[in-house]
């Protein structure tokens, strides 16, 4: 498969390599779980686009239906996380007190 | 090459470098939203047939979707976390 | 540069530095944090697939990868309700 010939550099292949190393690096380095969320994001659309430029069309469609509900799954999973852990310490420092 | 393809990869670059390094994170949220509407752009200039527009609509309205969802956790860790009343 | 060679190489430089990232990232005592790190090196194997062009193998393994998370999410957060 030859994609870039006739001579001129293609402009989506280019950007979605970009997409990608940045977001590789910026999931690793980010802590918190929204930072990493987006970053996250950020990284699948380089993927979408590395895709297209190869002309999976079908494929495209399909990773771009499907990524927004693993999304959702793991923001809801995020907000639940912080809720126990905040309710947990909260509860956990209140213990002292009721053994007064 | 176009100019309208020149000016959209241009602006992609930069938005993703400002995603990059930017702290505030509704800003970089917002930048992000830019980012993907840029790819969508791309995505329905680069293939020169109607099966492209199709991908770019599937494209824009997951991106669109996840970003709202992602838009609504953010107001609801910043009420948790007890800053900011919005 | 060819597109194709480009694609697996930077697959595999996903691969390493995910791998890398998922054993000695920051804050890696946090379950959550690696599972969030464990996206990367699943993401380089999507690209060799592309790069070899296995259409079939690219759509079954995007996805299970969604999945899978609903998995992982599921089996954190009862652990860490079990631990309270």
């Amino acid at each position: 498969m030859k994609v870039g010939e006739s001579g001129n550099v293609e402009l989506l292949p280019l950007v979605s390599i970009f997409c990608i190393v940045i977001g590789c690096i910026g999931v690793i380095l980010n802590t918190h779980y929204l930072d990493k969320i987006i970053m996250l994001e950020f990284l699948t659309g380089g993927l979408i686009g590395l895709i297209v430029s190869f002309y999976y069309l079908d494929v495209a469609i399909l990773t771009s239906i499907v990524e927004p509900v693993s999304t959702v799954i793991l923001l809801l999973g995020s907000l639940k996380y912080i809720y126990i852990k905040r309710s947990r310490r909260r509860y956990s420092s209140k213990l002292p007190v009721l053994g007064k | 090459m176009d100019a309208v393809l020149l000016l959209i990869g241009v602006i992609s670059f930069v938005v993703g470098l400002r995603v990059f390094l930017t702290k505030n994170r509704v800003q970089r949220l917002l930048y992000l939203c830019c980012l993907n509407f840029a790819i969508s752009a791309l995505i329905a200039l680069y293939i020169k047939s109607p099966m492209g527009g199709v991908v770019a609509a599937a494209y824009f309205i997951g991106s669109t979707l996840s970003s709202n969802a992602i838009a609504h956790t953010i107001g609801k860790v910043q009420r948790l976390e007890g800053r900011g009343e919005w | 540069m060819d597109i194709v060679i480009s694609t697996l190489y930077l697959g595999y430089i996903l691969l390493i530095f995910g791998t890398l990232g998922v054993i000695l990232g920051p804050e890696r005592r946090d379950p959550f944090v690696r599972l969030l790190n464990i996206e990367i090196p699943a993401l380089g194997v999507m690209l060799i697939f592309l790069a070899y062009n296995h259409t079939l193998a690219l759509m079954t393994y995007i996805a299970i990868n969604s999945l899978i998370v609903l998995v992982f999410i599921r089996t954190i957060i009862r652990k860490e309700e079990l631990e309270a």
